[in-house]
Formats: C-alpha cells, sequence, structure tokens
C-alpha cells in the first residue's frame, strides 16, 4: 500500500522565501504531495508556489495561522493522505528533517514535534520569550504528565487519526500550544525530535515585544480551556 | 406596599403590547430567529408583570434586601447580561461555521481548478 503524505505550509506573503521551501522539499521528500495554503496575501505568494510545483489552496481572506493550517488538515482529511507534515513557509524549518519526523510516527506515536529544546541547540531565545518558552514547556509538562520541551514549534508530522482530530477541531491563533492539549486529551500520543532550525536573518517574528504578554495570557487561559472541554 | 400609578402601569402595558408586537412581526418577515426571540419575549413577559403585579418587584427587594429602584435595575441588568451572553454565544457559533465555510469555499475552489486545467 502506498503511503500518502501531504506537506501543509501556511503561507501569508511569503512570495520572497516559498519558492526555496517547495523546492527544497521536493528535492528531499520527493514522495510527498505539498499544499500551500495561502493565507489571504496580497503579494505573489499563490502565483510563487504553483510555479514551483505545489498544490495551491487561496483563502479568500486573512484568515489567520490556526484556520490556514486547519484548511490543509481537512484537506488531507478529504483526500486520504496517511501523513501530513506542518511546515513553516519563512524557511525557517529545516525540510530536510522532515523523514525523520514521518519515521517517528509508529508504534501509537500520533505526533512527531521537530523540537528545538530537547538537546541543546544553537537557538538562546531573548529573556523573555526563553521564560514564556519555559513557562509553557511547565504548563503542558503538568497536564500531559511527561516532559514536554518545545510546545511552540509549528514543524510538526501528524498521522491520520491526528489529521481527522485536528481538521475537527483546531484552535484559531496561537495554536500550537492549544494543540498538543486537545491531541492528548483525545488520547493521541507525542513525541519530540531534536531539530536544528534556521532563524530568521531578516523580518520580524510574528509575535512582537508587546504582543507578547497578550500572546502568553491568551495562550495559557487557552490551555486552560482546553483542558475542561469536552473529548471529540 | 409598592403602590404604581394606573397611568404608569398603562403605559408599561403599552410598552410591553408593542414590544411583544415588535418581536412577532420581526419573526413574522423571517428578519429575527425565534430561537434568539425567546429571550426578548421572556424580557417583555417580565416587565408586564412587574407593571402589572409591582409587589413582585417587592419581594425581590426583600429577598436581596435591595431599595425597590435599586432591585429594578438590578432585575433589567440581569436581563441585559443574559442578552449579552446570547449574543456572544451566537456569534461563537457564526465563527465557527464561517470558519468552516471559507475552508471549504477555498478548498472546492481548488478542486474547480484542477478541472479546468487542461490535462
Amino acid at each position: 500500500m502506498i503511503r500518502k503524505t501531504l506537506i501543509i505550509i501556511p503561507a501569508y506573503n511569503e512570495e520572497g522565501s516559498i519558492a526555496r521551501v517547495v523546492s527544497n522539499i521536493r528535492q528531499q521528500v520527493a514522495d510527498a504531495d505539498i499544499l500551500v495554503v495561502n493565507d489571504g496575501s496580497r503579494d505573489r505568494t499563490a502565483r510563487v508556489a504553483r510555479e514551483s510545483g505545489a498544490m495551491v489552496v487561496s483563502l479568500p481572506y486573512n484568515m489567520g495561522i490556526g484556520s490556514a493550517v486547519q484548511s490543509g488538515f481537512l484537506f488531507a482529511k478529504e483526500k486520504g493522505y496517511h501523513f501530513a507534515v506542518q511546515v513553516d513557509g519563512d524557511g525557517q524549518h529545516p525540510t530536510s528533517e522532515i523523514p525523520r519526523l514521518l519515521a517517528a510516527l509508529q508504534n501509537g506515536v500520533e505526533v512527531a514535534i521537530g523540537s528545538r529544546f530537547v538537546q541543546p541547540t544553537k537557538y538562546r531565545p531573548p529573556f523573555l520569550r526563553g521564560l514564556g518558552i519555559k513557562v509553557f514547556s511547565c504548563l503542558v509538562s503538568l497536564i500531559v504528565g511527561k516532559r514536554v520541551y518545545d510546545t511552540t514549534s509549528g514543524f510538526r508530522a501528524i498521522s491520520r487519526k491526528g489529521i481527522i482530530l485536528l481538521a475537527e477541531t483546531y484552535p484559531h491563533d496561537y495554536p500550537e500550544v492549544e494543540a498538543l492539549i486537545t491531541l492528548h486529551r483525545n488520547g493521541m500520543r507525542f513525541i519530540e525530535i531534536p531539530v536544528e532550525m534556521n532563524y530568521r536573518q531578516e523580518g520580524i517574528s510574528s509575535i512582537s515585544a508587546t504582543a507578547g504578554a497578550y500572546y502568553m495570557l491568551k495562550v495559557s487561559l487557552a490551555v486552560l480551556v482546553a483542558v475542561i472541554k469536552r473529548r471529540k | 406596599m409598592l403602590e404604581i400609578a394606573t397611568h404608569l402601569r398603562v403605559i408599561i402595558g403599552i410598552l410591553c403590547f408593542t414590544l411583544v408586537g415588535i418581536i412577532v412581526e420581526l419573526i413574522r418577515q423571517d428578519r429575527l430567529k425565534e430561537h434568539y426571540a425567546i429571550i426578548w419575549l421572556l424580557t417583555a413577559v417580565s416587565i408586564f408583570i412587574f407593571g402589572i403585579w409591582p409587589n413582585s418587584l417587592n419581594m425581590i427587594s426583600r429577598i436581596v434586601r435591595l431599595h425597590h429602584l435599586t432591585t429594578l435595575f438590578m432585575v433589567a441588568f440581569l436581563f441585559l447580561l443574559a442578552i449579552v451572553l446570547h449574543f456572544t454565544l451566537a456569534i461563537s457559533q457564526l465563527f465557527d461555521r464561517n470558519k468552516r465555510l471559507t475552508q471549504e469555499v477555498a478548498w472546492l475552489r481548488f478542486e474547480l481548478e484542477q478541472m479546468r486545467e487542461p490535462k
């Protein structure tokens, strides 16, 4: 049986980097289909992505990262893919590690997370962000009952069972941490695979310093809500 | 004993019937969903009860130990709170449906483009 894999790349105004990301994946994961979810970009993201050989689903307006990624899960679910991998469109995720993430999806593991903090890597976050990362790590570890290091990584491979769940329910904004709780609550196992990310040389992070406080509050609340939410 | 002047009762009565009339008419014209109208009808009925039978307000005042005017405001406030909560619920539901709809539209458009493309 052929195992179908879908690489999901959410992209909002990424015309500068999307072609490289797509072509890297085509070389490194030759047998996977690539889906770029164009999240209402105002630049040429969709065209560039299509020309570089990806399938492109364009959302009619900017829905936010969570809804964009979920569109990808919905696509994977409907088209019967066995595995999905979510990769950022800005090139910071090491696409060469995708096969390792996929290989980890066995023995009942439904999600493999490309993680920056399992082993010491070159990444040194600024103080406040580092603190936030630690807080979430503690919070999630406490709920899940095992150590989770990198809760905010958006570089993940997901099995069919996980795809079906996340197509049904996926957080809207800042989705990564909350999604882990949703997965855990629905009995899905996940593991972390250490990876070295490429850090942005230019451009700004989607989370500015002032938004950081809001981010912390929103995600903490979302996590607590996710804990008490009814199972799907 | 809480007394309300007769003319005031008439005004309250007219107000309630007008409110109920407007709501029924809106439902009839399909501009208001029955589901969301229930809370408004309840509001109208309670105002009516307080108008016709002001002592009900007095009883509540005694229970919560407030001046009856303050009680009136409290009751009104609780109703507004309920209505706002109701709206928020409606918006949340609409948000979810709107999201799913948008995702499906994007997906269907993709399918359509695929079919149109010369193979």
